[in-house]
């Protein structure tokens, strides 16, 4: 049960579909195709076995008609012979007896014998007989039966006639009156088979189907088809065996009726054998054509299912394809289904569902870009103040040594400074603007620290037309300075080339140096967003991630005892005056997200 | 106590009982035509033509019916017909037959194929040649001798013409000594016609009679036929009739009513009944004694009837059916009984007709 239900789960709509329609299909063919023949074939056997029968039965009544016809005239002779006398009324009865033999044709002769085996009255017997009536078959078997009339088989001993024409003879103890007196006798009538051969040609049996007639000794007396070997070898056996009534047989795969009945007023047995093979091989046909039929029906049904399943399924599929596009982010997917009432609401909410998602992630991300911009202000903002705060200690220091020079140039310097770095709002300077920023920075700064450090500044002007964060360079420029400006004189480099679609700016102080511990204490706290402690370099981390994502990054490298490197890598992204926060980079929108 | 029934037992019940009412209703579909009571199929060779047939299939129904599931098919005056319901009965398995012959002389397919399927039969009415009855010791006859009905014909005809007065009494119309009479045969060639015939006649020559037979018609055993016999003879001038012998009632009867027609038995003296000693009376007697031909006994009509008993017979065949499906459990093969039972005919006339 499970496991059906499983297997049940595992199928598509369309097998199902399919496996449903073909499966009632194949139920209703299947009935059909068995009831149908069952019934046909059984109808027809019935039929068939009663038209047999029919036949058969047609075949005795015309027989039993001419039996009655022949003891008819026989008990009309009967009743004459009784009536006159045999010796004083002798014209009258011979009369009777050339009549009746005469009208008939089939009639060869009728005599009375008395039991002696004398002529009485009747046709006189043939010149060329010469044998002992007595010693008749016909004569002793009637004298055995007591009021009944024996019928021979057909021969050709014919007491009249010479020719070999097949008669029967059919004979009876009668009474007949002689001077007087009743004696017994014995009535020959002798009758051309021919009449009785025709009786049966009259109704057709089919191919093979004849007629036999047995007698009581279960003696074949005569066939119709005595050139048939299957009749004397298997059906008179058969017929034997099986005394009356009506039965089936099969004769070398030919199926055949046998019909066996008593002959009223004769101990013969009449037995039909029809040709019925036509209905085994109607119903044949019948099962070929319903197998034929089924067979289309089912290749018609398969085909029809398969189409109208797939017809179903198929806005599924397409439903099913759109979901995978959306999975994969192509959140403008839109579904154009043409098909049934169910799927089309089904694709309408869909569509209705992507548009919605398209809405909200559109809202997410102008969200994100707000919250970004917002945070990026936050961030340049806290730069500000604190230098501004000790240059301007500086100068008044300065001012205070009268030391004019200075005093201008960081004065100078400071202007500068800070017009880049208000840039009229603009968070994307040139790198040009950038290293005159921080060229300014450091004219700065060197005068503060009292000329305690050198620097060099080698930026490619290759890079000058590349746009970068305005105050990336400036923090980590001050953290060289904070971290590398002791009370020897130090060198401080800013480096600045561009590599395969990157800027990369190193900026390098002699001193001390960091540990492998410290550089990955450092690191990792940099790289960290929860931590939120340190201000320079974090903040530019965090900057150029916001800003470029993946693109950017800062390395820090080491020499203890000479130098530490800080490198900042940026995509090379070329300026345009336009260029502001607002619009953020492919790269930084998709890692943000 | 609350039994527990596990939730799945209760769902198996549920689906089990329709099974159960299914097996219940198909059951006795299958099994159900078939009844403790052993199976008699009755075939008489014709029900609705022949009274004497009809009253003994009835009594045959009245006897067996509640005993036994009993099947009663008119074989329609057709060997072929009976042939086909006897096979209908074997394919039905039936525990015993009860045969009216059409054809006797056909009868020893039957007994060959009953004697195979170990199906006794009892034939009645037309008795089966001797030689057939021999080819099985389970095949049995119960009728009457037909010559009986003959010689007590003759007995009732005798009682009419004294033989010792000079001439036979006053019955003898023309006082010649000798009795002219019609005989009317069932059929020609009939067994029981050409027995009931001869024997008549034989019996009245033996005890001294002359006859004078003006003629024997062949009536068919039927009312119709001799009905119009009667008409022709009548017709043809015959010389005085003195007494008619009838094979059976019915043909006696339709002789009475043509009669009738032509101006005989009239009741002279008004007293409700024909009386013998009146002139328009003729002497007739039949076979078989059917209840029309009490009545027209009782009317004086008819003279006399030698009753074939269809109670006496159907009785007989009743405890043979009793000993061969009922009293024997050890099968019909261990006892032996004899295959014939006759039953006598009765001779019914009544002496006066006043009482």
């Amino acid at each position: 049960m499970n496991r059906f239900k499983a297997l049940r789960d595992r199928l598509s709509i369309a097998a199902i579909i399919t496996i449903t329609i073909v499966g009632i299909v194949l139920v209703v063919l299947g009935l059909n195709m068995f009831i149908y023949p069952t019934i046909f074939s059984k109808e027809a056997n019935t039929l068939v076995k009663s038209q047999s029968k029919e036949i058969n039965k047609q075949i005795i009544f015309n027989y039993q008609r001419y039996i009655n016809d022949v003891i008819e005239t026989s008990n009309y002779l009967q009743q004459v012979s009784s009536s006159y006398d045999t010796e004083r009324d002798y014209s009258i009865i011979s009369q009777a007896y050339s009549l009746n033999s005469d009208m008939k044709e089939d009639v060869v002769g009728i005599t009375l014998f008395d039991l002696s085996g004398n002529r009485v009255v009747g046709r006189d017997l043939g010149i060329s007989y010469s044998g002992n009536i007595q010693h008749e078959e016909w004569f002793y078997q009637s004298i055995q039966r007591e009021n009944i009339f024996y019928f021979s088989a057909p021969h050709t001993q014919s007491m009249y006639q010479t020719h070999t024409e097949e008669v029967i003879s059919v004979s009876k103890v009668i009474s007949y009156k002689k001077r007087g007196f009743i004696r017994q006798g014995v009535l020959l009538i002798e009758l051309n088979f021919e009449v009785l051969r025709r009786l049966a040609e009259l109704t057709n049996l089919g191919h093979n189907g004849h007629l036999m007639i047995i007698n009581e000794e279960d003696a074949l007396i005569y066939n119709s088809a005595p050139e048939l070997q299957a009749s004397k070898e298997i059906i008179y056996p058969f017929a034997v065996s099986k005394f009356f009534g009506s039965h089936p047989i099969s004769v070398d795969g030919v199926a055949m009726m046998v019909n066996i009945n008593t002959l009223d007023n004769t101990r013969w047995r009449i037995v039909t054998v029809n040709n019925v093979n036509s209905i085994p091989m109607a119903i044949a046909t019948i099962w070929r054509l319903i197998l034929i039929i089924g067979l289309i029906s089912l290749v018609v049904t398969i085909a029809i299912s398969v189409g109208v399943s797939s017809r179903i399924t198929r806005p599924l599929k397409e439903l099913r394809r759109s979901m995978a596009k959306i999975e994969q982010g192509h959140f403008k997917t839109k579904l154009h289904i043409s098909g049934q009432k169910e799927l089309m609401v089904v694709a309408h909410a869909f569509n209705t569902m992507a548009e919605e998602i398209q809405l909200l992630m559109s809202r997410v991300i102008e969200e994100q870009r707000e919250k970004r911009k917002t945070e990026l202000r936050i961030l340049q903002n806290q730069i500000n103040p604190h230098f501004l705060y000790n240059t301007l200690d500086s100068i008044v220091w300065l001012a205070e040594h009268s030391r004019t020079e200075d005093v201008i140039t960081m004065v100078t310097a400071l202007a500068r400074f800070f017009r880049i770095s208000i840039s009229r709002g603009k968070s994307i300077i040139s790198v040009e603007n950038e290293v005159a920023h921080i060229t300014s920075y450091l004219v700065i700064q060197k005068i503060r620290y009292d000329q305690r450090f050198n620097y060099t500044i080698d930026i490619s002007p290759d890079i000058y037309p590349y746009s970068t964060m305005k105050l990336l360079l400036q923090p980590l420029v001050e953290n060289a300075i904070e971290h590398g400006v002791h009370d020897e004189t130090e060198h401080i480099t800013v480096k600045g080339y561009g590599r395969t679609d990157t800027l990369i700016f190193e900026i390098t102080n002699t001193g001390y140096g960091l540990t492998e511990e410290q550089i990955q204490r450092i690191d990792k706290n940099m790289r960290d967003p929860k931590n939120l402690e340190g201000v320079g370099m974090k903040n530019v981390y965090r900057r150029i991630k916001l800003y470029y994502g993946e693109g950017a990054d800062i390395r820090i490298e080491s020499e203890p005892d000479s130098h530490t490197t800080v490198t900042l890598i940026i995509p090379a992204l070329p300026f345009t005056s336009e260029k502001s926060i607002d619009t953020l980079s492919e790269g930084a929108k998709e890692s943000t997200i | 106590m609350k039994q527990f029934v596990h939730p799945k037992r209760l769902y198996k019940k549920r689906r089990v009982f329709p099974l159960f009412l299914i097996l219940f209703l198909i059951i006795p579909l299958i099994f159900g035509c078939k009844e403790d009571k052993p199976s008699v199929v009755i075939l008489p060779y014709l029900y609705k033509d022949d009274p004497f047939i009809q009253s003994l299939t009835d009594q045959l129904e009245l006897k067996l019916g509640e005993e036994y599931q009993l099947t009663i098919e008119d074989s329609m005056n057709s060997q072929i017909i009976q042939n086909e319901f006897i096979e209908e009965a074997i394919h039905n398995e039936a525990n015993l037959l009860i045969i009216n012959p059409v054809d006797r002389l056909g009868v020893y397919p039957i007994i060959r194929r009953l004697k195979e399927e170990h199906i006794p039969v009892i034939f009645y009415n037309r008795e089966p040649l001797s030689q057939d009855m021999e080819l099985w010791e389970h095949a049995y006859y119960v009728g009457a001798l037909a010559d009986q009905s003959g010689r007590i014909q003759a007995e009732m005809a005798a009682e009419l013409f004294p033989l010792e007065k000079e001439n036979l009494g006053p019955y003898d119309k023309n006082k010649d000594n000798k009795i002219q009479l019609i005989i009317f045969k069932g059929e020609q060639g009939h067994q029981d016609a050409e027995i009931r015939t001869s024997t008549v006649i034989q019996t009245l020559k033996d005890m001294g009679y002359t006859l004078d037979i003006i003629a024997t018609e062949p009536g068919n055993w039927s009312y119709l036929t001799a009905y119009e016999l009667m008409g022709n003879l009548l017709d043809n001038n015959i010389k005085e009739i003195e007494l008619i012998l009838s094979n059976n009632d019915a043909m006696a009867l339709g002789a009475i009513d043509q009669l009738k027609q032509e101006g005989y038995f009239l009741d002279s003296n008004n007293n409700g009944r024909i009386d013998k000693d009146d002139d328009t009376w003729i002497p007739i007697i039949g076979i078989d004694g059917i209840p029309e031909a009490v009545e027209h006994i009782k009317s004086g009509h008819l003279y006399g009837t030698v009753i074939n008993d269809s109670v006496q017979q159907a009785e007989e065949i009743y405890k043979l059916t009793q000993y061969l499906l009922t009293e024997s459990s050890e099968g019909i093969e261990s006892q032996k009984r004899a295959q014939h039972t006759l039953v006598d005919y009765k001779m019914f006339r009544i002496e006066d007709p006043s009482k």
